[in-house]
């Protein structure tokens, strides 16, 4: 009797002991940091000596200051381009390597490799394709006639965004192409002969067959591609390091920058919460619009 | 600008239709099954297919092609345009200058001891997690379920300040050990919830045949579980070995000693710290690059099995 009395509770205990290392971790180093990000971003913290509480300064001083508006429009701008433009190329990628024809899996395999290069060998790369003098992007581009002169990629506001965006865009497809492309292979064939039967064309098919069949994947891709937009770093930094004249300086680096040039920690916590918030905004109206079309 | 943009859409539009056009032709033909509906298309369709995939690998794979051509090439050969598009003959020297003059090897050894070490534990932890989230059902659960979920969505920049504050108070600036540790703050809760969702996938009567034979929990989870498991806790090692690799922003923040530097500081500071010319940055890129290639190339299967399984269920 007593014996079993000790194994029921040992039963009970189980789930927990098991569960334990990863939420002891979890919390310690994950949520405890968050609650104390929060805190932070109310005091006027120069690095790591006593602060004097100011409550909502850090915030007061972020909303008159131009830089921050500045880095809320990039990053908002890099997110949307980057996960549009990570979304459609992935689509059309997918559906290509989808289709059947002999070398398939070479395909497949050559065009996730961007997946499996790091981002700081990324980042070099492109910064070498980019480069003025002998990048083979401007070689290129003056021959193919685009344009008349080699383009000042990291000098010109606009062309480094352009530049990090084609990065970006090449570095994060691959994974979205995987996983859109897992989406493909479960909508069933019948909806397609059933779309032909009603004489629909290819374009109509695609648009009222593959799309919806994908909304319930593509939902999911995309807010994980807008959260992990809204944290990238290496890539940007490597490449421009958030210049030139910030104009690539996203909340990301900006948070970096006031943290760890200008070891205003206080204020960097409070950019930090604001990123924190348009994340936790985006993951409720997703999860609220999901539970309603289910 | 606006015309370019339209020009996009156009070409899209098109591959999109030319894509589809290849499961019309199989559907029209009733050719859905037996594997040779490729035969069915038009051959002009297969032309432009063949078109697109080519110029689509091109493209993409055009950028690792270059940093592996650059590494190879003369370097004065690199500063005399027009660029030179195979490197003939090829020469080693930048990897040899870059091995001469930098630590490489040893930027190299310390990013595999943080990441392997990442690795192990993160797998470990999130096969238990995994195993308790997918098995058990006690008060709790959910909440724990969603706060490593949630883990996942919030911004490494939000805690990274925070966290550079207790590692300082924990002396675990400038070691391996605190950047361990961050790195598992990412890779925890991805492995977690990859395990859970294969865990799920697996059909309970195994394990009860093996409790009714007399095997503990433990004994269950790694005699019965852990065996059949395989593909995810390859795809949760492969998820948290490519990031731990891969993690510049903790090493930056949290290292500084130059013997402790791991390979993504060593390779951030060919760009503006010191001058280098650009055959040894591309070796050094390569260098770096190769393991995660390789791994890549060997694991591919399981990647896409355990993200998809991970990212769609979870």
């Amino acid at each position: 009797m007593i014996s079993l009395r000790k194994s029921r509770l040992s039963t009970r205990l189980w789930p927990y002991l098991l569960i334990a290392p990863t939420m002891l971790c979890i919390t310690a180093f994950v949520l405890y940091p968050t609650a104390k990000g929060i805190g932070l971003s109310l005091y006027a913290v120069k690095f790591a000596e006593k602060a004097p509480f100011i409550g909502l300064n850090n915030y007061k001083y972020m909303l008159r200051n131009p830089s921050f508006w500045n880095s809320l429009r990039i990053t908002l701008m890099y997110t949307f381009f980057s996960v549009a433009g990570t979304f459609i190329v992935a689509l059309v990628t997918a559906l290509l390597v989808d289709a059947r024809f002999t070398g398939r899996t070479v395909a497949r395999v050559l065009i996730t490799l961007p997946w499996a290069i790091p981002a700081v060998s990324t980042g070099l790369i492109w910064s070498w394709i980019f480069d003025y003098q002998f990048g083979v992007m401007n070689y290129f581009l003056v021959k193919l006639g685009f344009v008349l002169e080699p383009l000042q990629w990291f000098l010109d506001s606009n062309l480094a965004m352009v530049a990090v965006l084609i990065v970006t865009i090449w570095k994060t497809f691959p994974l979205s192409s995987l996983i859109l492309l897992s989406g493909l292979q479960a909508i069933p064939r019948d909806l397609y002969e059933a779309a032909i039967v009603d004489g629909a064309s290819k374009w109509q098919q695609f648009v009222n067959v593959t799309l919806p069949g994908l909304r319930p994947i593509s939902g999911i891709l995309l807010l994980l591609n807008i959260i992990w937009s809204l944290r990238r770093f290496t890539i940007i930094w490597i490449m421009t390091q958030g210049g030139p004249m910030d104009a690539t300086q996203t909340l990301s680096v900006a948070v970096y920058r006031n943290a760890f040039n200008y070891f205003d920690m206080g204020y960097a916590s409070a950019l930090g919460v604001v990123g924190f918030l348009i994340s936790l905004l985006l993951s409720i109206m997703y999860f609220v619009y999901d539970k309603r079309t289910d | 600008m606006t015309s370019v943009l339209i020009r996009l859409c156009q070409l899209v539009k098109g591959m999109i239709v030319l894509l589809m056009t290849r499961d019309n032709m199989a559907l029209k033909n009733g050719h859905m099954s037996d594997g040779v509906y490729g035969v069915m298309v038009r051959y002009k369709d297969r032309i432009l297919l063949y078109l697109a995939v080519g110029l689509v690998c091109i493209i993409v794979g055009f950028p690792v092609y270059w940093m592996v051509v650059t590494s190879l090439q003369n370097q004065g050969r690199l500063f005399t345009p027009p660029p030179a598009f195979i490197a003939a003959p090829p020469r080693t020297e930048g990897y040899s200058a870059v091995v001469r003059e930098f630590p490489m090897w040893m930027w190299m050894r310390n990013s595999l001891l943080v990441a392997i070490t990442s690795t192990v534990f993160s797998v470990l932890f999130s096969v238990f997690s995994g195993y308790s989230l997918s098995r058990f059902k006690y008060a709790g659960k959910n909440l724990f379920g969603l706060l490593i979920l949630v883990t996942q969505m919030l911004p490494a920049t939000l805690i990274i300040i925070p966290l550079y504050l207790i590692f300082s108070n924990l002396k675990l600036l400038d070691t391996f050990q605190g950047l361990v540790i961050a790195n598992c703050t990412f890779s925890l809760p991805v492995c977690t919830w990859t395990l859970k969702g294969f865990f799920d996938s697996l059909p309970k009567e195994i394990e009860e045949a093996a409790v009714v034979d007399g095997c503990s929990t433990l004994g269950v989870l790694f005699k019965v579980m852990l065996p059949l498991a395989i593909p995810a806790v390859i795809a949760a090692s492969l998820i948290s070995f490519f990031a731990a690799w891969d993690e510049y922003l903790f090493a930056k923040t949290f290292i500084t000693n130059p013997a402790k530097w791991v390979g993504t500081m060593g390779l951030a500071a060919f760009k503006g710290e010191m001058y280098t010319p650009w055959d040894q940055v591309m070796a050094a890129a390569f260098m770096f690059s190769f393991p995660q290639i390789l791994l890549f190339v060997i694991l591919q299967r399981y990647i896409v099995s355990g993200l998809t399984a991970g990212a769609v269920k979870g």
